[in-house]
């Protein structure tokens, strides 16, 4: 905990600090984190106001009231919150039991702001007093500032109250000589020349290990390192280059910098797959129900408008035939706390497979909501459309934990759509072979993947209404159940395979349209 | 005068006796400070020149004032447990409260820690447009505040 009075608590970063730190990482040729870079800062503040409490206290006398004083003494009042003054003069006084005082005039040092507290800059003291005083005998301690100190650099930087970091990052921001890389400021003069010799080896080693990723240490390490220079330097000026060339993406998270070779990022990685692009539609929000939206937040469909609180463990998705699809994930309003985070737009992660264990790299695509890789884990374990996934960090952010409630494959009966030869949609019941536990109103097949692809290529490339998506829908989904409706779950689920839509729209456009008759219970089915 | 003088005070502004404003006043401050006297003490100084200025040393910080009888009577008195408190009109407690600290500027939330009022009742009465027995806002202390 730091002094109420702590000077930390209204920093301001001054062209001191800057040249300070600047000529610190002239004196250093390391770059260094704005942490340091605050740190520094501090022991230097720290210094400086122990220098200027040093210098106000030094010579000075406590004042006690029965102590005899010359004129041009100096005197620290404790009970004035430690102010310090000159006695210029004195005068005899008397007493209101008329008895002669010697009375000090002090000229205080304090400026004119602080006045108020000390109640003038010139103030009368009795002095040479033989009768008794509590400030006799009291026992004055040091100003507390010169004390030894009972905090820390880190309870500084820690405390919510203070912004030194936050202010250097700022500050170096607007200065055209250094450089900020993942988090780490050099100045720019002094980086190492880093030739395309370099640049090309660089892409050679990544090349060998498939094209990344890997951390700026390894390249390094394999390409034979860049001059003498210490190695921070090195691995700063690599960055710095590598990441004006094309070839190399940075694809590590916050905090963590891994290259990757930008002509072997997987093709899904660079651009989003077809089935998962979504064209915003404009509908009307406040025409949905509360029972709809509360369904919409269930579903929490990666482009519905739902937010949530930050998950405290596992959080669970249920799998859309998109992302099943491509092996992908949606990051939705909860699956956005678990995958980690960078200012680059592409994250290289591992997923881990909670029962074997296996890893699977994946890359996070924020931009674009969804994190890629997942394929050969679906087809691991057979998992449908519908399926649940419980997702969980660990320790490490680029690691997450995926686990299913898989059992031994067997058949379970489930709506199969059929693109029919004239490109219409028919759908029946089928048994399809099922590995894990799934959600029974999401679920549905389809027969012919290929069939499937070409009728939603079709649909996205001629417009298709979704009004006409739906009605064909409604209707044949209707007619698998026994009280010919179908539930907007169902229906979210089979309108996706066909066209990327989250639930909200869908929504809007039944309402909107009298050919679809809701009976209830997030029901519909097509008006008689 | 800046508009932001003008603006309303609230329990984080401090409050002052202005002894300017005695003067212009139709009370007197003298009687009006004898009443904070305890009968021993006003007899005492029915026998004394009230002219007569001493230098009273302060008690706990060996600060010295120049006070006329009443004055340091005032500061005598002050140093009774019972100076502040008890049963005495809102504007008199303020005041002693005011005179206890020497008249150091006071924020109504000090004030009604002081007298043990509610702080909105203080507001309430000192701080509207009329001055009640001197006790104004303190400007420098507002200025600091703005």
């Amino acid at each position: 905990m730091l002094p109420a009075f702590h000077w930390a608590y209204s920093f301001s970063i001054g062209a001191d600090d800057i040249d300070s730190i600047t000529n610190l990482l002239l004196e250093q040729e390391t770059p260094l984190s704005a942490v340091e870079l605050a740190t520094a800062i501090i022991k230097r503040r720290e210094e400086n106001e122990r220098q200027k409490l040093k210098d106000q206290y030094k010579g000075t006398k406590v004042y006690r009231p029965r102590e005899c004083y010359a004129v041009g003494d100096r005197l620290m009042f404790a009970h004035l919150q430690y102010a310090t003054g000159k006695i210029v003069s004195f005068r005899q006084g008397v007493s209101p039991e008329r008895a002669p005082i010697t009375i000090a005039a002090v000229e205080f040092d304090e400026a004119q702001e602080h006045q108020e507290q000390t109640g003038g800059r010139l103030r009368e003291f009795v002095v040479a007093y033989q009768r008794e005083h509590p400030l006799n005998t009291q026992k004055l301690s040091l100003h507390p500032g010169l004390a030894e100190q009972k905090y820390s650099v880190g309870d500084i930087l820690d405390d919510p109250d203070t912004s030194i970091v936050e202010q250097v990052n700022d500050a170096l921001e607007n200065n055209a000589d250094l450089v900020r890389l993942a988090g780490t400021w050099f100045v720019r003069e002094l980086m190492l020349e880093v030739d395309i010799g370099y640049m090309h080896l660089a892409e050679a080693v990544l090349d060998m290990h498939g094209g990344g990723p890997l951390p700026p240490g390894q390249i390094l390490q394999e390409i034979g390192g860049i001059g003498d220079a210490p190695e921070a330097l090195q691995v700063f000026s690599l960055n710095y280059y590598m990441n004006q060339d094309p070839r190399f993406d940075e694809v590590g998270p916050a905090g963590k910098v891994l290259w990757h070779l930008t002509s072997l990022l997987p093709r899904m990685v660079m651009q989003v797959p077809a089935i998962l692009q979504y064209e915003p539609l404009v509908y009307d929000r406040n025409v949905l129900s509360r029972e709809m939206r509360q369904l919409e937040y269930d579903l929490d469909d990666e482009h519905s408008p739902v937010k949530s609180p930050r998950p405290d463990g596992e959080v669970s998705v249920t799998l859309i035939f998109p992302h099943r699809r491509v092996g992908t994930l949606p990051i939705n309003s909860e699956t956005q706390f678990i995958f980690p985070d960078a200012k680059t737009p592409r994250i290289a992660i591992t997923m881990v497979d909670a029962l074997d264990n296996q890893e699977y790299p994946c890359w996070v695509v924020h931009e674009h909501k969804y994190v890629y890789g997942l394929a050969p884990l679906y087809q691991k374990y057979h998992l449908s459309v519908g399926a649940f996934v419980y997702l969980t960090r660990t320790r490490n952010p680029s690691r997450i934990e995926i686990e299913f409630e898989n059992f031994k494959t067997r058949s379970e009966w489930c709506p199969v759509i059929d693109p029919g030869a004239e490109g219409q949609i028919l759908i029946r019941n089928e048994k399809r072979a099922i590995g894990a536990e799934f959600d029974e109103m999401i679920i549905i097949g389809v027969q012919g993947l290929k069939g499937v692809d070409a009728l939603s290529k079709e649909v996205r490339k001629k417009g298709v209404a979704i009004t006409r998506i739906l009605r064909g829908l409604v209707g044949e989904l209707s007619s698998l159940n026994p009280q010919g409706t179908v539930h907007a779950k169902t229906l979210y689920s089979a309108l996706n395979v066909l066209r990327r839509c989250p639930p909200g729209p869908m929504f809007a456009t039944l309402l909107a349209n009298p050919e679809f008759e809701y009976v209830g219970g997030n029901n519909w089915k097509l008006r008689d | 005068m800046s508009l932001n003088f003008l603006s309303k005070p609230t329990v984080e502004t401090k409050f002052y006796i202005d002894y300017s404003w005695w003067e212009q006043s139709r009370d007197d401050l003298n009687v009006y400070l004898l009443t904070h006297l305890t009968q021993e003490q006003q007899q005492q100084l029915e026998a004394r020149d009230l002219r007569e200025v001493f230098d009273y040393v302060h008690p706990e910080s060996g600060e010295v004032f120049q006070l006329d009888a009443i004055g340091v009577a005032i500061r005598e008195a002050a140093r009774r447990d019972d100076f502040i408190g008890g049963k005495m009109a809102l504007i008199d407690s303020v005041f002693r409260a005011l005179l206890f600290k020497g008249n150091q500027p006071l924020s109504v939330r000090e004030l009604a820690a002081i007298t043990g009022r509610e702080a909105s009742t203080i507001l309430k009465t000192i701080g509207g447009l009329r001055v009640y027995r001197g006790i104004r806002p303190h400007r420098a202390a507002r200025r600091k505040a703005e």
